[in-house]
């Protein structure tokens, strides 16, 4: 009798702890998942903000005369989107990395590739400021995760204040 | 009838050994919940730095400020908002104002300054 109450709670607590590190692991191995996932977007936001850095300080401080035309082509060999100056200077991306004043800048991580989906565009503003909006695609070679960024960045136009 | 000595031991060995189990697997779990999501990252430290750079370098083109002043102002690079403050005071030459841009990521984590000098053309004017 004894040796059968015995065993039937040897097993009931045998079940419960098994339970529990089945629960516990699972959650364990989610959680596990989820910061590979934030791990991941994070190093695309952090070679995002390097190739923001770049083209930010640019454009943020270009003049509207300044700026000749918008060219782009991303069906040829070499895809490029990127702003001609007067200066002769190309300011945006061609290819797998971008060019700014400060020359040619490459992706730090090679493990993240910049994909040919980028645009340079200026787009109609209620006020006087005139802004360029920027758009580019990430994506982790391993894991095939990808992200795009946008970026709205006024220009120096004739007679405004950024204070409004 | 009290249990024989060796079903005890065995009972308590086998509890002993899967409460470590569970423990193991426990402390594993907190180890998961304990790391943050993300790391610092320096080069948020970059953009803050460049984009008070940046700031100055446009105000020093535009040449909108005449008056010592303070405003600020918000820009928003890859969804992340940084708060600006620009503070330009007079200096010992009467032309030029020194200018201080401080750029604070939105929860204050990171900080760039810049400082420079704007030439103040309509004081020649007056004079």
């Amino acid at each position: 009798m004894w040796k059968s109450v015995m065993h039937k709670t040897k097993y009931k607590i045998f079940i419960t702890i098994i339970t529990f590190a089945l629960f516990f692991g699972a959650f364990g191995f989610s959680y596990a998942q989820y910061i590979q996932q934030k791990k991941i977007e994070n190093e695309l936001l952090k070679e995002a903000d390097f190739l923001m850095v770049h083209l930010f300080h640019d454009i943020f401080t270009l003049q509207q005369h300044e700026i000749v035309s918008v060219h782009a082509n991303l069906k040829s060999s070499i895809p490029y989107t990127h702003l001609e100056l007067t200066t002769g200077e190309k300011v945006g991306f061609i290819g797998e990395h971008i060019v700014s004043t400060f020359g040619k800048i490459h992706l730090e991580n090679t493990q993240i590739e910049l994909l040919p989906s980028y645009t340079i565009s200026e787009i109609p503003s209620t006020n006087d400021t005139v802004l360029y909006e920027i758009s580019f695609t990430l994506r982790h070679k391993k894991t095939n995760v990808t992200s795009t960024f946008n970026n709205k960045i006024p220009i120096i136009a004739p007679l405004t204040s950024m204070t409004n | 009838m009290p249990q024989p000595f060796n079903q005890r031991f065995r009972f308590v060995k086998t509890f002993i050994i899967l409460t470590v189990i569970v423990a193991i697997t426990l402390i594993l779990f907190l180890a998961f919940l304990a790391n943050p999501p993300t790391t610092p990252d320096p080069t948020k430290q970059l953009v803050a730095v460049n984009l008070a750079t940046s700031y100055l370098h446009r105000l020093q083109a535009e040449q909108s400020i005449t008056e010592p002043t303070y405003f600020e102002d918000r820009l928003t690079i890859n969804d992340q908002l940084y708060k600006i403050e620009v503070m330009a005071v007079t200096t010992e030459h009467p032309y030029t104002l020194s200018i201080t841009v401080n750029v604070f990521s939105a929860d204050h984590e990171f900080k760039g300054a810049a400082e420079g000098y704007v030439e103040v053309r309509y004081a020649q004017n007056e004079i």
